[in-house]
């Protein structure tokens, strides 16, 4: 069933406006369109964003922050995330810690943050998960110890499969 | 594991940077040409698309290839 919506009004700047209807059909969508997934993009994620103050990075930086760190660094931070922020993080966005919302955590951090491409593939009895990255090898070290911790605390043990550019595991 | 295993695969895929005023309406077009796709939701804030599809008759590989056709 589709969302359910209401019909408003609002003064917007015009400047902003302009840009919104130039990037709209630029997209081939309606305005309409374009500013319900920016006051999604506010209600979803960028709110929770800044009660918890995260922050957005570039890609590269976050590579280079982590190709700078030792292993055992990355490795202290990664758990210590997953533990600590990607735990609130996932409580703030929807409630609980459930298995069910650390995967819709995954799917909104793809979208949102544009961390990595996910995909999510099951079996009869398993899902694999894959996590397709571009910050190296120790990009790979932080992902994998980063969800090794979030899914120990639903006492869940990922399985991970060998991959240089991707973190990919069977739950 | 989950109380129930779902049946359709998920990916979120990134789209071109800026492949001009087209780019939506292929990827739709293609997407939906392609046999088990189920469902397909743009962000057009981020540039991704999240694809749920049957994955015994269709792969990730041939979404990718539509959307970066």
């Amino acid at each position: 069933m589709p969302p359910k919506t209401v019909t408003s009004t609002f003064r917007l700047d015009e400047e902003a406006f302009r840009a919104i209807q130039e990037d709209a059909k630029k997209q081939n969508i309606s305005v309409n369109t374009l500013v319900n997934q920016l006051v999604l993009g506010y209600a979803n994620y960028d709110r929770v964003m800044k009660r918890l103050q995260m922050m957005k990075i570039p890609a590269s930086t976050f590579k280079a922050i982590l190709d700078s760190a030792s292993e055992e660094g990355i490795i202290e931070a990664a758990r210590s995330t997953g533990t600590g922020i990607g735990k609130v993080f996932v409580v703030a966005m929807s409630g609980s810690f459930t298995l069910e919302n650390i995967l819709r955590g995954f799917r909104t951090s793809a979208s949102y943050i544009n961390a990595f491409e996910y995909s999510e593939y099951p079996h009869t009895d398993s899902i694999t998960i894959t996590l397709t990255h571009t910050f190296g090898r120790k990009g790979t070290l932080f992902l994998r110890e980063w969800i090794k911790s979030m899914f120990a605390e639903v006492h869940i043990e990922p399985k991970f499969l060998p991959s240089e550019d991707a973190v990919i595991f069977e739950i | 594991m989950r109380d129930e295993m779902p049946t359709d695969a998920v990916s979120v895929l990134r789209m071109g940077s800026d492949d001009g005023p087209n780019q939506t309406k292929r990827i739709k077009t293609a997407l939906k040409r392609i046999e088990g796709v189920h469902q397909v939701e743009f962000d057009y804030i981020q540039n991704h698309v999240q694809v749920k599809y049957d994955p015994s008759k269709v792969d990730e590989a041939k979404l990718k290839k539509a959307i970066r056709a």
